[in-house]
Formats: structure tokens, C-alpha cells, sequence
């Protein structure tokens, strides 16, 4: 007896996860994919042989010393690598500032006993008399803004690179300050400390802007504690009045995204797309006049907001953001954009963007 | 026709939103939903009224599918690289794509060194290494092997192929096993040809679809090898064996991916069964099964269900005179005289009637592997509509 009720209840069990995985799961896995997907991705790496090799020295050059030169990257030095050109081979990577960045030439001096010559469209590796000793493979990409070269470590001279534990870089762009790079030949895996220091610091600039948000607004008189129906209301009432309000416009767009937060999946894409339309033309009202802040904000708040997978629209995002720092003379919005344009920037993919963008919020607001 | 419309419904739900709302009612979007909505709907109807009869419209959906993504595909190629042949920028730049025949090939090199051994995205990207290999899981808990049939963006060029000719030329039936052996056999050297060369094997060397996706440029002895291998394998085991045997034959006997999801079938949730008291031995089924796997010994051992290559495609169940083939749930497999499940039970009202009938393995599979497929074609689709559209001068 307690057999066949026990039987019943477990059928019934499986059942019922059948009909909702069949009828619900599949749609519901393909909503939410990016949470596992990211959580996933956090465990996979591509084999270092096949992206350049381990990074073992990273150089953010944040200065304002007019430098077209952002970020300079040395890898470990790669052996057996499968479907590349050079089987063995060393990477080194230079990202710009800009797209395609007006520079003639780039002289690497490496430890005093290579010579990298960079052109627009070729490097060439020369030893410390001048003779040539190879080609480099020479990868343009982000639209110019980065340059990967392979150096093949063919050459008995330059397989001595393998065995070395440290060397120093020299790197001269045009008539630009030379930058001097120590780099370790062995990567260092990143520090977990690092991370959580943080994400502590991002939480605290947070804070910080959430106590004094309000008082940052300027341009509107917000309503306080109604509802999202009643401030769509309200907003949509001003806009009425005056189409060409924009502040009310970028509001009314942030009321709609939030009830789209609020509402079931299907409602919600069609409420963030409406939103984006109230915001887009807000926006595009607002540029250069005052209380274009208080638009950009609702327009970037919203980017940071919804899925990327979606509305991919975590660029939008950091770029509203770094508008807002640019117009901005408040230390702590400053901050804040700056902290959200870092959140914005990785969930796109930009990471030396976003580890900029973090080092000029630490400039601003500090955090123990 | 209640419980048809009712499925049809929620169907229409799905396409609505990953189909039209998410293309932001694009016109290709909704040429597609609706193109879809017509295929599911007739599917859905044909085969409350007779079983199996709605095979015909999972042919088409992959068939259009196949081809719809290699537009897509290939159109994305050359905007992004100006040709299909792989640039070494693109590998440096870990940017190739990452598809599901790449999987075998990479989660056992993984689980020893920790690695992905493909220069593709790991995550942020529709070809991505994470997205994929979740998608699988999330495959082989529902679906299982039914992907290769109902969803797989490649096994619609053999799907078309295998339906050119009226009869088959070259009878494969005597030599099932034989081909079951060989695709298992070529699976596992794939995975530690792979493992040892710490690289995808098959992706480098034998993956036929390199001709209607991307492929490496041919400037080495090697790569003129590899070359004429794809060539020679897409013409030989998806345009000409199976317009010869109507048999999926590279599905069957090549792709690691199919072996792969044959071995983890087990954890899906449907298996297809045969009664093995309702079968009269007309081996009609063992004849039309595209995957070879139903053999002569299948029926006369009575082994209740076809071989472990399966992949739920339901051309058995419309041929069979007897209807004693059907889609069953994996968990009434075990227990074949438990006399728990719906469909035991006679109804009793209409309503109890609609509600067993929406609840039945047949339906359900149907529906799930549907969902997928909408959620997996539609950007592909609409994009390839767009192309087209552009071609003939339409608006994009």
C-alpha cells in the first residue's frame, strides 16, 4: 500500500518536472543562459598556446603624457602551439588609445640585445648590431587599436628568450616619452585579494552615491515614494504638456525599463525596447544643454541594468558614463560613473577600458 | 484538436517572443515566426489525427534550417574576414566559432590539463565555448540525440540529401552494426587523437561542413590533405551516400558528436519504445530509420526499443502499420508493467481526455525539441532572410 502511494508520489514528481522542463525549462534556460554561462565561464580557459600565451608582465600606461600607447602586454613564451603559424613563438601585445593611431614608427629594445622594429604594417626583429633576424607575425586588430606580433623563436638568437627569467623593455613610439618595462618570463596568476579589495571599493563608491544621489539631481523635482505606475503617470503627463521635455522624456524611459524589471519576460523586452526609444530621443535633446546629466544618467543606469545578452547595450552604457564625467565638476558622481563605466566595459569585453576606468575612480574617491 | 490548439498556443508564445519580440518585430521576423507557427501547427494536427504523419514538417524545418544558417554563416564570414577561409588574425584572436561536433573533442583534454584546446570565445558570443557546451547539457537532459534530428544546424544538408530519391540504391540494413561499430570506434580515436595532439582532430581534419562554413587556407601539403579530405567526405557522406542509401551516413558513422550523444542519451528524458506485442516483423521501420539503428536482431530479440544510435526522429513511428512504435517517457522504459502512466488509464471526461493528450511523451518531445530549434534558427534565419531580401532588392 505505502509502496504504491510511494510509487504514485515519485511518478507524479517526475512528471511534473517533465511537463514544466518540456512546456517552460527550455525557454526559461534560454532567458536566463547568461547567469550559468558567466558563472561557467569563470572555470573555462582556451589553452594558452592558442591566445598568445600566458600574460607575465601588464603595463597601463594612465598617464596623460599624450602617448597613443595604453596597455603593454608580454606573454610567456609559447612551445608546441597547434594550428599557429610559428610552432614556438613569444607574443607581445600593444593596444592605442584610439582606432587606427597615427604613429610612423615603434622601437622595442629588448634587454639591450634585440632591437623591434614596428611599422604601420610589419615588425621585423633586429639583434644589437642591426642585422635582421626574422619577421614577426603582425596581427592589426580592434580596428587598429591593437597590435599583436608574434616573434618566432626559431632563431637559435632568440631562443635564448625561452631560458630568461626576466627582461626589461624599452619601448620608444615616435618622439613620445619612452616607457621602461620590466617583465617577469613567468605569469603570475591573479590575486584573489586584488579582486575582493575590488569589489569592496566598487560596493563603497556605490554607497557613497546612493546617500547623496538626490541631491545630485538638480534639473526635476522627483516624485518620492509612488509607485511605478504613478511616476509613469506623472512623467507621461509632463510629456504631454511639453513633448520636448527631455528630462521628462529620459525619466519616463527609466520608469518604463523599471516596470519592464517588473514585469513578466515577454512584457519586459517589449517595455525596455519602448524605454529606450523615450530615452534615445531624450538624449538626443539633452546633448550640450543643461540637465543633459540627469538624462545620460536614466540612459546609462538602464544600459548597466538589462541583460546584456538581450540588448547588448553595456557599451551605450560606458559610454553615457564617461559623457557624464566629462560634464560633470561633482567628485562623487564622477566616481560613481567611472565605477559603472568599469561594470559596463566588462561586461562588453573592453577589460583594459574597465581597469582604467577603475584606477581614475580610485584617483577620485579613496577607499581602505 | 483541443489539446492541438492548446500546444499550438504556447508554441506561438515562443515564437512570439524569441522570434519576433526579440528581433523587435523585424518583417523577416515575422515571415519567420509565421513560417514556423505553419510548421508547427500542421505538425501538431497531422499527427493527433494520424501518428507519425507530422514527420514531414521536421524534414522541412532542418532542411530549410541547414541551409539558412550556411547563408548566415557564411555572409558573417566574409563581412567580418572577406572570405571563408580561417585568417590567422581570427585564430590569434581566439575568434573562431565553437560548434557542438567540437564538444567530444574538448572535454576530455579539459578534464586532464584544464584547458580548451579551440581558439574560440569562451563566453559572450553566439558561437561561444560556454554557451555551447550549456546548451548541450541542457540538450542531453531533455532531448538527448533527438538534437541530431530536430535541431543539429548541419544534419539538414544529409536530412535534404537522403530525400532526393524515390528508393534507396545501396541497402545498408545488413550492415548496421557494422556502421554502429565504425562510429563508435572513430569516436573514441577522435578523443585521444585529440587528447594526445591537444587539438580537435576532426575539426582540423575531417569535419565535411568546413565546405559550407569556414575552412583553412590551403598554402601546405597538410592543409591540401585536409582540404581534398572535407571536400571528398562532404561529397561522398552528405550529398551522395544519402541520396544512394536515404540514410543520414555521416550522421551515422562519422560525426564523434552523434556517437557522443548516442553514449549520454541515457540521462534524456524520452526514449523511443517499440511493442514488441503490437510489432508484426515487417521491418519497414529497420528500413526507413536514417541513423541505422534498428537492426533485423532488434525486432527479433524484441528489445522493446531501437539501438542506442537513435535519434528520435520519428520516421519509424509514421511507417509502422501497427503503431507499435512511440515516443516514451525514459522513466515508463524501466518499468515496462507499471500501469501508473496516463496512458494506461482510459479517460473518463473530455477534459481528462485534452490533459492526457498534452501530456503524452509524443507531444511533449515534440514541443521540446521544437522550442529548441525556434530558439536556436531564429538569428540565423532572419538574418539569412535579410540577405536574401537585399538580394532581390527588397528592403533589409
Amino acid at each position: 500500500m505505502i509502496k504504491t502511494i510511494l510509487g504514485k508520489i515519485r511518478y507524479s514528481w517526475k512528471m511534473l518536472t517533465t511537463v514544466f522542463t518540456c512546456f517552460f525549462g527550455i525557454s526559461l534556460f534560454f532567458i536566463c543562459s547568461s547567469i550559468p554561462q558567466n558563472f561557467f565561464a569563470h572555470f573555462l580557459h582556451v589553452d594558452p598556446s592558442y591566445t598568445g600565451g600566458l600574460v607575465c608582465a601588464d603595463f597601463i600606461n594612465s598617464s596623460d603624457d599624450g602617448s597613443p600607447l595604453l596597455r603593454y602586454t608580454v606573454h610567456e613564451p609559447v612551445t608546441n602551439a597547434r594550428w599557429q603559424q610559428s610552432a614556438e613563438y613569444w607574443q607581445l601585445d600593444l593596444e592605442f588609445k584610439d582606432k587606427s593611431p597615427a604613429f610612423k614608427n615603434i622601437n622595442i629594445s629588448i634587454d639591450e640585445d634585440f632591437e623591434l622594429q614596428l611599422t604601420d604594417t610589419e615588425g621585423k626583429l633586429y639583434d644589437n648590431s642591426g642585422n635582421l633576424i626574422c619577421n614577426t607575425e603582425y596581427y592589426k586588430l580592434e580596428n587598429g587599436s591593437l597590435i599583436k606580433i608574434r616573434i618566432p623563436l626559431k632563431d637559435k638568437r632568440v631562443q635564448k628568450l625561452l631560458g630568461a627569467k626576466q627582461t626589461i623593455h624599452y619601448v620608444l613610439l615616435d618622439d613620445y616619452a619612452p616607457l621602461t618595462i620590466e617583465a617577469s618570463m613567468k605569469a603570475h596568476k591573479k590575486s584573489k585579494k586584488e579582486e575582493a579589495k575590488n569589489k569592496a571599493y566598487i560596493q563603497h563608491v556605490k554607497e557613497l552615491y546612493a546617500e547623496k544621489q538626490f541631491s545630485l539631481m538638480t534639473q526635476i523635482q522627483i516624485p518620492q515614494g509612488k509607485t511605478t505606475d504613478e511616476n509613469l503617470s506623472y512623467f507621461k503627463d509632463k510629456i504631454n504638456t511639453n513633448q520636448d521635455d527631455f528630462v521628462s522624456l529620459a525619466y519616463y524611459g527609466f520608469w518604463l525599463a523599471v516596470k519592464g524589471g517588473e514585469s513578466s519576460v515577454m512584457k519586459a523586452v517589449a517595455l525596455v525596447n519602448e524605454a529606450y526609444t523615450y530615452l534615445d530621443k531624450a538624449a538626443e535633446l539633452a546633448a550640450g544643454k543643461e540637465g543633459e546629466i540627469d538624462v545620460l544618467l536614466n540612459r546609462a543606469s538602464v544600459s548597466a541594468s538589462v541583460p546584456e545578452q538581450f540588448f547588448g547595450k553595456a557599451a551605450v552604457g560606458a559610454e553615457d558614463f564617461m559623457r557624464i564625467v566629462s560634464i560633470t565638476e561633482n567628485e562623487t558622481l564622477k566616481a560613481y560613473s567611472y565605477v559603472m563605466a568599469y561594470e559596463c566595459y566588462q561586461k562588453c569585453g573592453k577589460e583594459t577600458q574597465a581597469i582604467l576606468d577603475l584606477q581614475e575612480a580610485q584617483k577620485m574617491v579613496q577607499y581602505q | 484538436m483541443i489539446s492541438s490548439l492548446i500546444l499550438s498556443a504556447m508554441m506561438a508564445f515562443i515564437v512570439l517572443f524569441f522570434v519576433v519580440l526579440m528581433h523587435n518585430f523585424a518583417p523577416a521576423a515575422i515571415l519567420y515566426a509565421l513560417f514556423l507557427m505553419f510548421l508547427f501547427i500542421r505538425m501538431t494536427f497531422a499527427e493527433n489525427k494520424k501518428m507519425g504523419s507530422g514527420v514531414i514538417y521536421r524534414r522541412i524545418f532542418q532542411t530549410v534550417f541547414a541551409v539558412g544558417f550556411c547563408i548566415a554563416f557564411i555572409a558573417d564570414l566574409i563581412a567580418e574576414r572577406g572570405s571563408m577561409s580561417i585568417t590567422s588574425e581570427a585564430m590569434s584572436n581566439s575568434e573562431l566559432p565553437f560548434c557542438h561536433i567540437a564538444i567530444p573533442q574538448v572535454l576530455v583534454p579539459l578534464l586532464v590539463t584544464k584547458n580548451i584546446i579551440f581558439p574560440a570565445r569562451i563566453s559572450g558570443h553566439y558561437a561561444s565555448v560556454a554557451s555551447m557546451i550549456l546548451i548541450w547539457l541542457v540538450c542531453t537532459l531533455t532531448v538527448g540525440r533527438g538534437w541530431c534530428s530536430w535541431i543539429c544546424f548541419y544534419g539538414g544538408w544529409e536530412e535534404g540529401f537522403s530525400h532526393v530519391a524515390k528508393k534507396p540504391r545501396i541497402k545498408l540494413l545488413p550492415k548496421n552494426k557494422e556502421l554502429r561499430e565504425f562510429h563508435f570506434g572513430f569516436m573514441f580515436f577522435i578523443i585521444l587523437a585529440s587528447l594526445c595532439e591537444l587539438a580537435c582532430i576532426y575539426c582540423e581534419w575531417f569535419c565535411p561542413f568546413k565546405l559550407v562554413t569556414e575552412f583553412s587556407p590551403v598554402n601546405s601539403i597538410p592543409s591540401l590533405i585536409a582540404t581534398i579530405m572535407f571536400v571528398g567526405l562532404f561529397i561522398g557522406l552528405v550529398i551522395v551516400l544519402p541520396i544512394l542509401t536515404k540514410k543520414r551516413t555521416q550522421c551515422s558513422s562519422l560525426c564523434p558528436f552523434g556517437a557522443f550523444a548516442s553514449l549520454t542519451d541515457r540521462f534524456s528524458i524520452f526514449q523511443m519504445k517499440i511493442d514488441s506485442d503490437k510489432c508484426s516483423g515487417c521491418m519497414k521501420c529497420a528500413s526507413i530509420c536514417p541513423f541505422s539503428a534498428i537492426d533485423i536482431k532488434t525486432i527479433q530479440e524484441k528489445k522493446g526499443h531501437p539501438e542506442i544510435t537513435c535519434a528520435k526522429c520519428g520516421e519509424c513511428v509514421s511507417v509502422c502499420p501497427n503503431k507499435a512504435i512511440s515516443y516514451e517517457f525514459r522513466f515508463n522504459m524501466k518499468k515496462s508493467s507499471c500501469s501508473c502512466g496516463h496512458h494506461k488509464n482510459p479517460p473518463k471526461t473530455a477534459a481528462v481526455r485534452v490533459f492526457q493528450q498534452l501530456l503524452h511523451p509524443a507531444n511533449l518531445f515534440r514541443f521540446a525539441a521544437f522550442s529548441f530549434a525556434v530558439i536556436m534558427s531564429s538569428d540565423f534565419m532572419i538574418k539569412s532572410l535579410n540577405l536574401i531580401a537585399g538580394l532581390f532588392g527588397g528592403r533589409k
